[in-house]
């Protein structure tokens, strides 16, 4: 686990050395956050949690956690998710 | 546009109730499955909106794998209308039928507006149009714009110009009348005649030669004014005779009143058609025709079909109403007929004199052949000098 994280450290330095986007080089994540009402969550790798005031989503640099109220999941797909509601935070757990 | 989506393709309302909701979407996203508008219910079950496709994929993964159990709330949408139409025979070839004569009357004109004429009516215009064929259900395939201008222009003359327009099964009639020729003065050589048998009562001469003098009497077509001048100088000349002349004129106007008179008296039955103007054709709801009775009041009324913001349809109903009536014969007093002569008489008389003065009248009532006849004799005075063109005399 401690070798792949540093795997993925090391190809996120070299993609940002390069200038490539890092969710074309090695699935990060990008989350996109609108106006505070929606969150759009590319390259996930699953839903571990869901709730009106919590949603975590398990991607390949960790846990993305939404944190607000009201709360939907509106969209879901295998690679993508979209959350809407009253966004207050977005926070990455490693 | 998500909902309007969601209702063009259908829409499955599901419910699906896990130990570990999260795990079950998770699962429905691998197998290709998009969820959407994902409402939690409890702990343990969410509900999403999924497409008709997605909801049989859904059903398949629950029987093969397990671990979830998926329950349909309800569907809605376009497909689920067209399943519940498919056997509605009736309702399908209504629509189609809709559909069909939509097409086929957008190719007949069904409105026609005429704009740009002021002296000439549009009823005129709109006549002449349909003896060239346009007119409200007309086909408008056949229209030949250019021909049917050149042939109105020829048939009313006081247009100018013309051009018809079509806009789906509207027609748009544009014209421009011609302008009327100034009115050209007349100064050319005249002289002044009498237009009425009289006795001159004042005369002021502004230009030309009098002829008579006050207190003359003269015949209709006498000259009064000559325009021919002599001078020193120039020797004879034409000019326009000017003159204000007023005469004393006798006039003798005659009205004949039958005495007897009728009256209406209503029986109180009544019957009413009903028609509809469709397009320009008439058909007749009735199919008793001809004259109900040798007596009869009819009213006719239309009433033409318009829409909420005051656009009229080619559909006009007609009502007619016939109320049947006996004619009574009833004898009107002698005082009654000789009012009504005399105002008849007034009338005419003044209309005849053109504003001059009534000196005196007199009425002479007789009684002869059922009839009341009233003669007025009446001493008018009034203008009667017309000027009359001469044509000059041209020099050897």
């Amino acid at each position: 686990m401690e070798i792949r994280k540093r795997g993925v450290a090391l190809v996120e330095q070299a993609s940002g050395v390069f200038d490539i986007p890092g969710e074309v080089v090695c699935g990060l994540p990008r989350v996109t956050v609108t106006g505070g009402r929606r969150v759009n969550v590319e390259n996930h790798r699953g839903l571990l949690e869901y709730g009106p005031e919590r949603i975590s989503v398990a991607t390949a640099a960790g846990v993305v956690r939404i944190r607000g109220d009201g709360l939907a999941l509106d969209a879901m797909t295998d690679a993508e998710l979209a959350a809407t509601g009253t966004v207050v935070a977005v926070e990455f757990v490693m | 546009m998500g909902k309007l989506t969601e209702l063009l393709r259908g829409a499955v309302r599901v419910r699906v109730e896990s130990d570990r909701p999260e795990a079950a979407l998770n699962r429905m996203a691998r197998s290709g499955i998009r969820p959407r508008r994902v409402a939690k219910e409890g702990e343990h079950a969410f509900v999403a909106s999924l497409t008709v496709r997605e909801a049989g994929t859904l059903a398949a993964l629950e029987r093969r794998e397990g671990g979830f159990t998926a329950e349909r709330l309800r569907e809605r949408g376009a497909p689920r209308w067209l399943r519940r139409v498919r056997r509605r025979y009736a309702l399908i070839a209504g629509l189609l039928l809709c559909f069909a004569a939509v097409q086929v009357s957008d190719l007949f004109i069904w409105q026609i507006d005429v704009a740009g004429n002021e002296r000439v009516s549009s009823a005129v215009i709109l006549a002449e149009l349909d003896k060239r064929g346009v007119g409200i259900g007309k086909c408008r395939l056949g229209f030949a714009p250019e021909f049917i201008a050149n042939e109105m222009l020829l048939a009313v003359p006081e247009l100018c110009w013309l051009t018809v327009n079509t806009h789906g099964s509207r027609a748009e009639v544009l014209v421009r009348e011609e302008r009327p020729a100034p009115e050209m003065e007349k100064d050319g050589p005249a002289d002044i005649c009498a237009d009425k048998d009289g006795i001159i009562s004042r005369m002021t001469v502004m230009q030309g030669v009098s002829a008579v003098a006050p207190g003359e009497a003269v015949k209709k077509g006498e000259l009064l004014v000559s325009g021919e001048m002599e001078s020193i100088a120039s020797g004879v000349r034409a000019v326009r005779a000017e003159a204000d002349i007023t005469a004393r004129t006798w006039h003798e106007l005659t009205a004949v009143i039958p005495e007897e008179t009728f009256r209406k008296r209503y029986t109180g039955r009544e019957r009413v058609r009903r028609a509809v103007i469709l397009g320009g054709k008439r058909i007749n709801c009735y199919f008793t025709g001809g004259n109900p009775w040798p007596c009869y009041d009819k009213i006719i009324s239309y009433h033409t079909v318009t829409l909420p913001n005051g656009a009229a349809l080619p559909l006009t109903l007609v009502k007619e109403t016939f109320r049947e009536y006996e004619a009574e014969a009833q004898t009107r007093p002698v005082e009654d007929a000789r009012r009504v002569a005399q105002a008849r008489l007034l009338a005419r008389l003044e209309a005849e004199t053109a504003g001059g003065a009534v000196l005196s009248a007199d009425f002479i009532v007789r009684r002869e052949g059922g009839a009341v006849t009233v003669t007025l004799c009446a001493e008018c005075e009034e203008r009667i000098g017309v000027a009359e063109e001469t044509i000059p005399k041209q020099d050897a």
